[in-house]
């Protein structure tokens, strides 16, 4: 702290809460408003509550729990699916965020505006993305195979999201047209903190780009890195627009993550002590590997 | 310092007394009076909320019109009408049930009304339907509909009626030389003689998708030609032996006869699969006319209804995407009278025949199937001479079970994919079906 | 290295990859402009064609007037612009108190934060629509910003905190030195230097919030308060998609994120580097 004025003493106590009264104003906020209805949540859990079925409700304890982890094949389905999911966009989502970012940081003529294009994808909502890729992906009258059969490329049109070998990749490319404009983002700002002079001292040295690139650039961006990858793995994890709008979950469940699982077994199936269940495993799940994660890449809160 | 950190938390805590006091330019219509009345110069008048569970343009100038009208003849009452947008209509609705916050009343799928009635939010309509003046005006088969009245209370009043139809194009079954099937072999024929792959050009295309198995139980009933789905000793009729070899072919055409895509469309995928002129014909139900019509233009495709069985009969099933739907009055409306006689008004004969005829639906009032509409126009002409055809048997999904929406949500329309793609074997399939279906009835009898 | 090999490096490096990412970017952009423009009926014709021929501005008259987006967009700037400044008055209080001070609780602090994300909003909505209903405020568009602002204060305060890290610390004891009190600092040194950091966090949580769909379409009933979110689902019906005024609808509704982005873009990037001045 700076002990600047030293007949602080009689101010001494007052001075010690003056931290906790600058953040208590959203402390409160997300108490009330996000709290609380997650701990109203995590206690439907606890019950067997069928909205439609008001006979059939009341304490059940783990029941709910031991009924996933024992009989429900679905679930150890979606959770793969969730993983391949949140690992492959995440994944491919920062390399061209740190391409692109590297890109943009240098002189370029109308830097400007590339960047603000850049920045385009993440402008748009959720449920148009999806749109407009189902739309781009439509085995007769899409965009895709449209351009593809005019060059010549393919001989008929491909079923983007039916058949089973290129389901799964037409999704994760929708999905990071949609996220990785936030890697550019966090990426180009930290780039910012580095300063020029380093630079130049490497090339005075005869480091080569891709060096350069390695040891100068990559560790001071690694916080942020860190940062960003948790950020959106967890969103990813738990966002299901662009799924929801293209495949629907399908076929046969094969691109259906938990998420989805939990809304289809609270909205549709009406089985809301269920789907409460499986929130609560996707917070636990979530907690710990974002624990392990910040463990193993050494991630100290002070530099972020 | 201590002032004007003082100052600064008064600040913060002024905007947080602002935003939660509700102190918002916009929103000042939201203060009506918790008596469901409404203040309005001086007068008090009542106040009536109508909700869509579609939102879609079409229905709103048609409410629009119609409401104006009743509001006119009732100056002392207010109907609000609001669109929900369709992809979160069930979850607005459950929540609006769940916290005491639903409308007056509402136009809603049938399907849906096991579930709403179970958690208590609609107003049993017996007392209004036994009193009914203008009951003798309409079709009542669709109104004791096993799944409008739930232990023995009447929940809710259809306003249309639909059933499945096959939409073609009779310009590319010209073409072939053919004619609408008179039995299922004929219909198989039919398709695959329609299809050139080599053309991107296909006899029949399949939904795949979302609803996929709520529509495939109108072919599969179609084709075992049962007039009920459980038989007397409780069994269900789906895994006979007609209903497994209606199945294999049927996901035989999948990727033969049908685009490969079709595994995972939805509804506006297989419109547009047949509006493209790639399939030569669709299953659905009446509503797609308006798409139909901008895609093809008028007078190009028609319809045909599913033809007999093997055992004689010529059976249409209502199901959960080709069935009725209406109204219902929510429990938390503090008007249930007045609502009543709204929708009294809204499916009177003139107003039935406004409905039907922009949304492609067939009416419940049975003034209105004397209109020019139902003689002149070919597809409203085809849909009344099934109607009121002695011969065919109308078979009812059993929306009743309140597990309907969970068992094909969770179980069918998955498994339905894995027969397409060849994973699992129509006789596992239909068993799984026919097991689920078992068990929720018996859960339903033993209530 | 030669000059050449200089050219062409510096063609294969930077203006391969930009003009991939600008194609990437675009397509899906340019393909809801054309059929923004094309007749309802022309949308599903095989073949495809790549250029709306003939065009026609129905589309786009048919969604502001008839859907009434015109409200909605009116709505949706006045929640959103709400919500940006009440989250960035809240961000800069804990940025400044994770950035300025040590203590404890902070690292608990930070996992609430995170905590806060571990949920999918869907799940949450019966119950904050009780407690809004409670507060007597259900509808309006009041509980929109509440929402917002609970949802989008940890990664903004976040962002906003890296903002204030690069402020000197110096500057402020040298200010404190002279007599300046924490209040005073704060409104007299940080926050004039904050500017571009105050802009750029605005327009973040502006555009999230512009985009938000779930929790309008739940918690407000009165469709004069609809958002624009909410007006472009209106196209999606259950038997009806029209696919001409939701690509209309699209561009409408992309045009203030893109005005926006295209403003603060030069922010983000100046506001940290304006916090680097060293010694």
């Amino acid at each position: 702290m700076f002990s600047v004025n030293t007949d602080l003493r009689k101010k001494f106590n007052f001075k010690k809460f003056v931290p906790y009264i600058f953040l208590m104003p959203a402390v409160m906020l997300i108490m009330i408003f996000l709290f609380y209805p997650m701990g109203s949540v995590f206690y439907y859990s606890l019950f067997k509550y069928n909205l439609a079925k008001p006979y059939a409700n009341g304490f059940y304890g783990l029941g709910n729990f031991i009924e996933i982890f024992t009989k429900d094949k679905v679930f150890y389905k979606t959770l793969w699916v969730t993983i391949k999911w949140v690992l492959s966009t995440v994944s491919v989502q920062l390399i061209i965020g740190l391409i692109i970012s590297n890109v943009l940081n240098q002189k370029l003529k109308c830097r400007g505006f590339f960047r603000a294009a850049t920045f385009l994808p993440w402008a748009v909502s959720g449920i148009i993305t999806s749109m407009l890729w189902s739309l781009i992906y439509n085995e007769h009258m899409g965009l895709l195979n449209t351009v593809l059969l005019n060059l010549g490329i393919i001989e008929k049109g491909v079923a983007w999201t039916s058949s089973i070998d290129t389901i799964f990749g037409a999704i994760v490319v929708a999905e990071i047209w949609r996220g990785f404009p936030f890697f550019v983002i966090i990426l180009l700002a930290s780039l910012q903190n580095i300063p020029e002079s380093i630079y130049e001292s490497c090339k005075v040295d005869g480091a080569g780009k891709l060096s350069t690139f390695l040891y100068i650039t990559l560790p001071h961006l690694k916080q942020t890195i860190i940062f960003g990858t948790i950020l959106r793995g967890v969103w990813e994890f738990n966002n299901i627009d662009v799924i929801y709008a293209i495949t629907g979950g399908g076929p046969a469940n094969m691109t259906t993550t938990l998420s989805m699982y939990m809304l289809n077994q609270g909205i549709r199936a009406n089985n809301f002590g269920y789907a409460a269940a499986l929130t609560v495993i996707v917070s636990v799940i979530l907690m710990i590997l974002i624990y392990f994660y910040m463990k193993v890449m050494g991630y100290s809160e002070e530099e972020m | 310092m201590t002032r004007k950190l003082l100052c600064l938390l008064l600040t913060v805590l002024l905007v947080l007394a602002l935003t939660l006091s509700g102190c918002d330019v916009k929103g000042s219509n939201q203060t009506q009076k918790t008596d469901g009345t409404q203040k309005t110069s001086g007068e008090e008048k009542i106040k009536l909320d109508l909700w869509n569970c579609d939102s879609a343009p079409m229905y709103t100038d048609l409410f629009e019109e119609i409401l104006g009208n009743y509001m006119d003849e009732n100056p002392n009452i207010v109907v609000e009408y609001t669109g929900i947008p369709w992809d979160t209509s069930k979850q607005k609705f459950d929540t609006s049930i769940a916290t005491n916050t639903a409308p007056d009343l509402a136009y809603i799928v049938h399907s849906w009304v096991s579930s709403f009635a179970g958690m208590g939010g609609l107003v049993p309509l017996d007392n209004y339907f036994n009193n009914w003046a203008a009951k003798d005006e309409y079709d009542l088969r669709f109104f004791d509909l096993d799944y409008l009245i739930l232990d023995g209370v009447r929940y809710s009043v259809p306003c249309e009626m639909l059933y499945p139809v096959i939409w073609y194009r009779p310009d590319l079954y010209a073409e072939k030389n053919l004619s609408v099937p008179q039995d299922f072999d004929e219909f198989f024929a039919n398709i695959e003689k329609l299809t050139d792959k080599s053309k991107d050009q296909y006899g029949f295309t399949i939904r795949g998708g979302g609803g996929s198995t709520m529509m495939f139980e109108a072919f599969l009933i179609s084709y075992i030609g049962a007039d009920s789905y459980f038989d007397e000793n409780g069994q269900c009729i789906i895994d006979s032996p007609e209903g497994i070899e209606g199945m294999k072919r049927f996901v035989g055409m999948y990727n033969k006869y049908t685009p490969e895509s079709d595994i995972t469309n939805g509804y506006k995928e297989m419109v547009a699969v047949f509006g493209s002129g790639t399939a030569a014909s669709v299953m659905h139900n009446l509503t797609s006319l308006p798409m139909h019509k901008e895609n093809l233009g008028d007078g190009n495709f028609s319809t045909y209804t599913f033809p007999k069985a093997k055992n004689g009969k010529q059976v249409v099933c209502m199901c959960a995407v080709a069935g009725t739907a209406g109204y219902s009055i929510f429990k938390s409306s503090k008007n249930p009278d007045a609502a009543w006689d709204l929708i009294d008004f809204l499916i009177n004969r003139e107003n039935n025949y406004k409905w039907c005829s922009t949304l492609g639906v067939l009416p419940i009032n049975k003034g209105v199937l004397e209109e020019d509409l139902f003689t002149n126009d070919l597809i409203f002409r085809n849909a009344k001479e099934v109607l009121e055809n002695e011969n065919i048997t109308i078979t009812l999904s059993p929306l009743y079970l309140s597990d309907f929406d969970a068992i094909h949500v969770n179980l069918l329309e998955p498994a339905f994919q894995e027969v397409l793609t060849g994973k699992k074997s129509a006789e596992e399939f239909l068993h799984e079906w026919a097991e689920a279906f078992e068990k929720a009835e018996q859960e339903f009898r033993n209530k | 290295m030669t000059k050449a090999r200089k050219i062409l490096e510096n063609i294969f490096s930077r203006h391969i990859f930009l003009l991939l990412t600008m194609l990437f970017v675009f397509m899906p952009i340019y393909w809801a402009l054309v059929i923004s423009l094309k007749h309802e009926k022309d949308i599903m014709q095989k073949p495809v064609k790549l250029l709306p021929d003939p065009a026609t501005w129905e589309n786009y008259q048919f969604v502001w007037n008839k859907t009434g987006f015109s409200k909605y967009f009116i709505n949706t700037i006045f929640v959103s612009g709400l919500s940006a400044i009440v989250i960035v008055i809240f961000a800069v209080l804990v940025a400044y108190g994770l950035s300025r001070f040590r203590f404890k609780g902070k690292k608990s602090f930070m996992l609430i934060f995170l905590a806060t994300q571990l949920v999918p909003y869907n799940m949450l909505i019966i119950p904050l629509f009780l407690i809004y209903k409670n507060m007597g405020i259900i509808g309006s568009l009041t509980t929109l910003i509440i929402t917002y602002t609970t949802v989008l204060l940890p990664f903004n305060s976040v962002l906003m905190k890296s903002f204030v890290d690069g402020i000197p610390i110096e500057m402020e004891e040298a200010a404190m030195i002279d007599g300046c009190n924490r209040m005073g600092v704060i409104f007299r040194i940080v926050l004039p230097i904050l500017v571009p950091g105050l802009v750029a966090i605005g327009s973040f949580a502006f555009l999230s919030s512009w985009n938000e769909y779930i929790f309008p379409v739940m918690f407000i009933n009165n469709k004069e308060n609809f958002v624009v979110s909410v007006g472009l689902n209106f196209m999606i019906g259950q038997n009806v998609l029209m696919y001409g005024p939701l690509a209309a609808g699209s561009i409408i509704a992309l045009s203030v994120p893109i005005m926006i982005f295209a403003y603060i873009q030069k922010f983000l990037v100046h506001g940290l580097s304006a916090g680097a001045v060293k010694g």
